[in-house]
């Protein structure tokens, strides 16, 4: 009812002190110091990268001791055949691992966001129980499941895809689930009040809605694949190294340039992974900010 | 008549959710090319009412007929009606041609005739310059046009409206308004319109269904339900209304606060000496400086506010009990001051006369309003 309610008396706003000389000089400070701050924790962060890139120039015969420039060591790394294997092996199950875990996270994804109810409760207990599990635990929980299954699960690549694509399928999972959650689920049934069924609706809205959640996280179970050491040194059979696992073999002793070489083609591979991501997000009409977003998961 | 294109028959149609009641034994005719608008709170039942008709959700009790057909178990791909979204629900990814074309694309139109379908549906809502857009490019407004282009393009025999003014501005949405009155009038397809804006309803719809808690209070015309509010929830709902509680004389309401209401028409429904509503419309109650002299059909108090809407003239009156609003027309008012003695008095024919059964629905202690958001 509109009647006289008294109006409360505001307290007047206070005109802006003019800033003190302290507090001058603490905002000079702050804008100068905030540059060189961030350049300190990023040079903590790509010192170790920018000194491995560095080593593979080096001509001495392990990384641990500069003499002087030379390119000796790329040509060499080729000639390394236990290297290149373990390279090949490692992005063979990279892929085979990311492409599974792709369907079934994606499908779960979808199913998570789309039929919720009480067992969506427990299907994202369960994903994150995978996710914290300590890896030792998981790696050697699963060799013991894969020696008592036997045969084609202690060969070739098998346990190793295996042993990846569980972690990757949870993280597919999440994001995929994430980003459905957002959108608005009234699309889906604009597609079905536009006479599309169930299927078309999946392959012409849903999925390409979600393309930027599977194709973030494809991207990261590639590299958590490609940089997995401790379940994959539990699971791996005689004669099957991957890359990141035969680095680490040779971390007692000594580790010559070529595998510096070998570090930098695959940092260079991994980077231009995410420029494809990239590229593919910003033909689908996605800005800076929302590719940035989507390879955080959001 | 029922069998007709474009004709929707709902028979004792009930709709659950867990144990919540959403939609009550509801029926309802809808005649081809009528404009009708389900109008109630929000928890009515009104938007089930329409994802039943969409197929979005299925009735649990009783059945649902489309221009003639059974629509039992009827996916909404197969369903001849379309639907304007509230927020619209245009894909995001696609612009506002491919938008716009979905519909014709997935029942296989030819290519040839698409591209002409969609410039005529985008011509008709003024979007045929932003075609190549993205939603996201355009205005709450521009994407609201979209959606209606998008589902008018098929030529539904009913269009579905869920709210598709709601998060449009004022001015907006009133030329919003007009422009799908004129349409609807043009291309003569059944508009079945939910909201929760009374003013929205009455500006554009044959009839308007006005329901409560899964069912019907009253199905009729804007004018009739203004003019003969059904029960006391709807003349509280349409327009606003000042309420008194009070027992039911026979030929009106002696209210509680000794106010006595003579009718010039008494409601048969309420029986003598019953708790009873008297209501009277803000624009009936007339006011003047001097003592009537009448015992009945009026009320004195004092002037407690004033309020200029261009138009009108809005003066609170606080009177012994409660607050009565007057509304009148600006142009010869009588003008009062805070403060001033002032008596409001109406005509017989202008009381209505309620059952108390919805009283505490239409008179509100804010006190007491339920906690629920």
């Amino acid at each position: 009812m509109t009647t006289d309610v008294p109006t409360e008396s505001r307290p007047a706003i206070e005109p802006p002190h003019p800033p003190s000389a302290f507090g001058r000089a603490r905002g000079v400070a702050a804008r100068a110091l905030l540059p060189g701050w961030s350049a300190l924790v990023i040079l903590f962060l790509f010192t170790p990268i920018f000194f491995l890139v560095a080593m593979s120039f080096n001509d001495f015969k392990t990384i641990f001791k500069w003499t002087k420039f030379s390119t000796k060591w790329w040509g060499k790394m080729f000639d390394n055949q236990t290297l290149v294997d373990s390279v090949v092996t490692s992005l063979e199950v990279a892929v085979i691992s990311t492409a599974i875990a792709l369907v079934l996270g994606t499908l779960a994804g979808i199913a998570l966001a789309r039929k919720p109810g009480k067992w969506t409760v427990g299907f994202v207990g369960l994903v994150l129980l995978i996710l914290v599990t300590p890896e030792i635990v998981d790696g050697a929980g699963q060799l013991s499941w894969f020696v008592r299954l036997g045969g084609p699960f202690r060969v070739g690549l098998t346990p190793i895809v295996l042993v990846h694509t569980v972690f990757s399928s949870a993280v597919v999972t999440l994001i995929v689930r994430a980003r459905l959650a957002g959108l608005d689920a009234r699309l889906e049934e604009a597609a079905a009040d536009l006479f599309a069924p169930p299927t078309r609706a999946f392959f012409q809205i849903t999925l390409p809605l979600v393309m930027p959640a599977v194709l973030s996280g494809g991207l990261l179970a590639f590299t958590l694949s490609l940089d997995n050491v401790v379940a994959t040194s539990f699971v791996s059979p005689a004669g099957k190294t991957t890359f990141p696992n035969y680095v680490f073999g040779l971390s007692g002793g000594v580790i010559r340039p070529e595998v510096a070489s070998m570090s930098t083609v695959v940092i260079g591979l991994t980077l231009v992974s995410v420029m494809i991501v990239a590229v593919v997000l910003r033909r689908g009409g996605q800005s800076g900010t929302e590719i940035a977003a989507t390879f955080t998961g959001n | 008549m029922s069998g007709q294109r474009g004709s929707v028959e709902i028979v004792d149609v009930t709709k659950r959710f867990g144990s919540m009641v959403a939609v009550d034994k509801l029926s309802l005719e809808i005649t081809p090319g009528e404009f009708l608008s389900l109008l109630g709170p929000s928890g009515c039942g009104k938007t089930t009412t329409l994802r039943m008709l969409a197929g979005f959700d299925q009735p649990d009790e009783g059945f649902i007929r489309i221009s003639g057909d059974y629509v039992q178990g009827m996916p909404p791909y197969k369903r001849d009606v379309n639907t304007v979204f509230q927020q619209y629900a245009l894909f995001p990814h696609m612009t506002v041609a491919e938008n716009v074309a979905y519909g014709l694309r997935q029942k296989r139109v030819p290519r040839s005739e698409i591209s002409g379908r969609v410039a005529e549906a985008l011509d008709m809502v003024k979007m045929t310059k932003l075609a190549s857009r993205k939603p996201r490019q355009m205005s709450g407004g521009q994407q609201q046009r979209v959606a209606v282009a998008r589902a008018l393009v098929n030529r539904p025999s009913v269009l579905l409206l869920d709210e598709p003014l709601g998060a449009l501005d004022r001015k907006l949405r009133e030329e919003m308004q007009i422009e799908l009155k004129l349409l609807q009038n043009q291309l003569g397809i059944t508009f079945v319109f939910v909201t929760h804006d009374q003013e929205e309803a009455m500006g554009m719809s044959d009839r308007i269904a006005i329901m409560l808690d899964g069912h019907i209070e009253q199905l009729a015309n804007p004018e009739s339900v203004y003019e003969r509010p059904a029960s006391a929830f709807v003349a509280g709902f349409i327009g606003r209304n000042n309420f008194w509680r009070g027992i039911s004389t026979g030929t009106g309401v002696q209210a509680s606060d000794g106010t006595i209401f003579v009718s010039s028409s008494p409601e048969e429904r309420v029986a003598k000496g019953d708790a009873a509503l008297a209501a009277i419309r803000p624009e009936c109650i007339h006011l003047s400086a001097a003592d009537p002299g009448s015992t009945t059909n009026m009320i004195s108090g004092t002037v407690a506010g004033v309020s200029h809407y261009g138009d009108v003239l809005q003066y609170v009156i606080r009177t012994a009990e409660r607050d009565v609003i007057s509304l009148l027309p600006r142009q010869g008012a009588l003008r009062l001051a805070p403060g001033d003695s002032v008596w409001c008095h109406w005509d017989a024919s202008e009381v209505y006369q309620f059952s108390a059964d919805q009283a505490d629905l239409v008179i509100h202690d804010p006190a007491e309003d339920a906690v629920t958001s």
